[in-house]
């Protein structure tokens, strides 16, 4: 396989793009301290992570089935990986008795209260101002 | 190039050690199943470069094989998970 050099210095910057958000995604997997919390530094590895090694192998592999492959994986894990996170944070609020002390848990209609008073609050802002 | 994706995957490794150390400390078992997930992404990351590496297109096969199998995993386990905890408590209140 003939790869030239325009085709190597961007592949290897990708693929260095790549494992660096995996890197900084463990790391912040360790320095969070809360699943749900946590859940958002592991969800880099399944997007960004996985989007940056196809994209660089993709350019290496040039205009081809392999190419079309990697699209494959990228397209299955992006639909996946947010189905995933739902589900373990279904099993986390299902099973965690204590919940509540890690977050704050308001009722739907509370949100809602809350919401609508933040807008109308906002809208009151935009009046003044213009 | 061949130096540079052996060293891509010596770093992968390093990072799903440090993912399953996280599997293992981990206090909740959500945290296990997401520390397993995360490895799983990993390890298709090393497969697809491998794949590369080795010239061998057929391993990217593999690789989605690998993904389809490890979202399943993910979601088998939860739900059997959630599944045992609710009879667990129905059994106690009963």
């Amino acid at each position: 396989m003939n790869i030239s050099l325009f085709q190597v210095i961007p592949a290897a910057v990708l693929i260095a793009l790549g494992v660096l958000v995996m890197a900084i995604a463990t790391f912040g997997v360790f320095r969070i301290h809360y699943v749900l919390n946590r859940m958002h530094a592991s969800a880099m590895i399944d997007s960004l992570g996985t989007l940056f090694i196809a994209a660089g192998l993709g350019i290496l592999y040039g205009f081809s089935m392999p190419t079309l492959k990697l699209l494959v994986i990228v397209a299955l894990f992006w639909c996946a990986s947010p189905v995933c996170a739902h589900i373990l944070i279904d099993l986390e609020t299902d099973t965690n008795e204590a919940l509540s002390s890690h977050c704050e848990i308001l009722p739907l209609s509370a949100v809602e209260e809350e919401l609508s008073e933040r807008e109308a609050s906002e809208e009151a802002e935009g009046g003044m101002e213009i | 190039m061949k130096t540079f994706l052996i060293v891509s995957m010596i770093i992968l490794m390093i990072l799903i050690l440090a993912a399953m150390i996280r599997a293992i400390l981990g206090p909740r078992i959500a945290d296990r199943i997401m520390a397993i997930n995360m490895i799983g992404s990993m390890t298709i990351a090393v497969i697809a470069i491998l794949s590369f590496y080795l010239g061998e297109s057929s391993l990217l096969d593999i690789c989605l094989i690998y993904a389809a199998i490890s979202f399943v995993a993910v979601i088998v386990i939860s739900k059997i998970y959630i599944g045992i905890y609710r009879e667990k408590k129905q059994r106690e209140g009963a």
